[in-house]
């Protein structure tokens, strides 16, 4: 079967890698990824602990499909209480990372125990070890995983690591892994630098095996035939997740200025359209080329240029490179959030979210609730060190991000994320987010499926744990939302983020689909409905994780600008997000009490103790 | 009348972004959808005058001359 039934646990205060058998049961239960990290971490760290402590622990896990050959299956997460939320984190990545570390002969790898000076995680294979990172201390994620493969003389080695946002404490640090994939919210990497972890660097030859292989392949067989001439498929290729960028403007849902706005005049600047665009600097576009993870048949990812002329390009040569271009929410957060039409900019900030492992959603969303806060005059140049933050100005983007990377000047408070950053300053409301994890690029006013999602999501204001979006771009109407929210929280936590593949593969392939393919990759009898269960028991351990870490449902609820400020422009220019009517149905649709507490029928029926 | 017609995320699909579109008096969005000759492979969205229009609710609505419509693809976040 395509778990390899191995978990290696290294023990960061005893120094120690130690390789353990897999809980079948478990893994029956959970499946994978996202469902069996989370099962392990309730089961081994009380919910009550600081994110920070070393009590707390840090999981990678892959999903019985990553590593092997279904189209996508090259994801892995990394699951921990969130630095930046304290709330249940768990972040999913690409690249080509998690089907090394699976390839290695491990379903995961927990970490535990604080270092008492840097480290890093060295596997080949079965041998695991833990070696000094001194040097490696203080240096960017490029940096990083340049200096590892020289000094193991590999470059076929894939490494995850944090830049210098985890070493110091950004509570949004996230892991960065093959240069610029990120498992990017809630401050998983943030919890990693506090274990002074630098990096994991892997080597895997050992290939992934199968239950039924000659099943397998007929399985990925069918499902390629689904998911190759999806429209949905070569629009991703052509135009990545960047052409939401001008839906969600156009429909007046686009966060624009700390939410005060929802639609972004300066949107055709940094859209899909504006990278194909030759310069006047080079002649050469902003997009170079696309490029895609392990196994994948989409190619979603985005290279990209800076203008060589551009003011942000003369703080370092790492920046004239190609590398990781913009995606619909880094474009949303670092651009229309923070009201920045500057491509170059945005492009920059992105390059050192990357190069430094900072979330850009929660980056660039916390720069928006500053600049609030500077254009109303609760800051001033006194406490940004005389960088003036008016939203719309490029040179302060540029300036904070890597301030913020860095841990340096008023970056230093950029980097407590936006909630703690309003108390700070006397002036919570300027949070726009959920559980304190900061929105993505959809306004709750003109969304209300969005808005529930982001009210009810586990690790705080998420956009991928539901797809409210056909359900929200159709209609405004109420009528069967929470029950479009909870069937998709379910479906997303077992097939998307705990099945080891992609989450793009949805609109193609459905839950028999990837049920097919875990049958004949696993055996035991998986099913669409199976998985649909599955995710309801994941959705439920995580709610149970948050209580006992003190949220409440006070906690399922939306910054009051979104409740009570009506949006300004749109299809929505008028109106608020009626959560009040969502979230009791909600509620009822999931089997929970009023106060949100999932009944004890509701945890019989679903086999959780 | 004459509409125009704005397409998101679809111009590699039919190699054009805006244009202005002449309807027969009293035509619907399902009308124009027709008229823009896209591909059947999946479900559209629109937007008239940046109101969505359901799916559902496209025949019985009736543009008139000057409405700007938004088309595009049931895009998903990422």
């Amino acid at each position: 079967m395509s778990w390899t039934g191995n978990i290696l646990r290294v023990d960061l205060d005893a120094g120690t890698c130690v390789s353990e058998p897999l809980n079948s049961d478990w893994a029956a239960l959970y499946l994978g990824q996202r469902g069996l990290a989370t099962k392990y971490i309730c089961e081994e760290v009380d919910p009550a602990v600081d994110p920070l402590d070393p009590a707390n622990k840090l999981i990678f896990a892959s999903g019985p499909l990553t590593g092997t050959m279904s189209a996508t299956g090259g994801r892995y997460s990394v699951v921990t209480k969130g630095a930046l939320t304290g709330a249940i984190a768990c972040s999913n990545s690409g690249g080509k990372f998690g089907a090394e570390f699976k390839r290695a002969g491990w379903d995961m790898i927990i970490i535990e125990g604080r270092a008492t000076s840097p480290v890093y995680l060295h596997i080949e294979d079965g041998d695991a070890t833990l070696l000094p990172a001194n040097d490696l201390w203080g240096t960017s994620v490029w940096d990083c995983e340049a200096t590892i493969r020289a000094r193991h003389q590999d470059p076929q080695l894939k490494i995850a690591s944090i830049g210098r946002a985890g070493e110091c404490g950004v509570r949004y640090a996230c892991v960065i892994n093959d240069h610029d994939r990120a498992a990017g919210r809630s401050g998983v990497g943030a919890v990693m630098g506090a274990k002074q972890l630098k990096a994991i660097a892997v080597r895997g030859t050992r290939g992934v095996q199968v239950h039924d292989p000659k099943a397998f392949m007929a399985a990925i067989k069918a499902a390629r035939a689904k998911l190759d001439p999806n429209p949905n498929r070569k629009r991703l290729g052509d135009v990545g997740t960047h052409a939401m960028l001008d839906v969600i403007n156009a429909f007046g849902g686009l966060p624009t200025r700390n939410n005060r706005d929802v639609v972004f005049e300066g949107v055709h600047k940094i859209n899909a359209a504006a990278v194909k665009v030759s310069r006047p600097g080079d002649g050469r576009p902003n997009l170079v080329s696309t490029k895609a993870c392990f196994a994948c048949t989409i190619a979603c990812g985005r290279v990209a240029t800076i203008d060589p002329d551009h003011f942000t390009v003369a703080g370092g040569t790492e920046y004239k490179h190609a590398s990781g271009g913009l995606e619909f929410e880094s474009a949303y957060a670092l651009g229309s959030m923070v009201g920045v039409d500057d491509l170059d900019a945005v492009t920059y900030a992105n390059f050192v979210c990357n190069e430094q492992g900072m979330d850009t959603i929660s980056f660039g969303a916390t720069l928006s609730a500053a600049m609030e806060l500077y254009e109303t005059g609760v800051i001033t140049d006194t406490e940004t060190g005389g960088v003036a933050l008016n939203f719309g100005s490029a040179e302060a983007l540029a300036s904070m991000v890597q301030l913020t990377a860095k841990g340096e000047g008023f970056g230093i408070d950029i980097g407590l994320g936006a909630k703690r950053l309003g108390e700070k300053y006397g002036h919570p409301e300027v949070f726009m987010g959920v559980k304190g994890q900061e929105f993505a690029g959809y306004d709750g006013r003109a969304m209300p499926g969005m808005a529930l999602a982001y009210a009810t999501s586990n690790r705080g204001a998420c956009h991928l744990r539901a797809s409210p979006y056909a359900s929200d771009f159709a209609t405004s109407d109420l009528e069967g939302k929470a029950a479009i929210v909870a069937a998709t929280q379910d479906e997303r936590a077992s097939t998307h983020d705990s099945a080891g593949i992609c989450m793009f593969t949805a609109g193609a392939l459905d839950l028999d689909d990837i049920a097919g393919q875990l049958e004949a990759a696993c055996g035991g009898g998986w099913t669409g409905e199976r998985l649909r269960e599955t995710g309801e028991r994941i959705w439920n351990l995580e709610r149970l994780f948050n209580l006992g870490a003190g949220f409440t449902a006070a906690d399922d609820t939306l910054p009051d600008r979104i409740l009570k400020e009506p949006a300004n422009a749109g299809s929505a220019k008028g109106k608020t997000a009626e959560l009040g009517r969502l979230l009791p149905e909600y509620y009822q649709v999931r089997g929970w009490d009023e106060n949100g507490v999932p009944t004890a029928e509701t945890l019989n029926r679903l086999g959780i103790e | 009348m004459r509409v125009s017609v704005e397409l998101i995320a679809l111009a590699k699909v039919t190699g054009r972004r805006h244009s202005c579109v002449e309807l027969a008096d009293g035509a619907t969005p399902d009308d124009l959808l027709t008229v823009l000759d896209l591909p059947d492979d999946e479900p559209y969205m629109t937007l008239i005058n940046g109101l969505s229009v359901a799916p559902g609710l496209r025949a019985a609505t009736r543009l008139v001359d000057g409405d700007k419509v938004i088309v595009f693809p049931p895009l998903k976040g990422g």
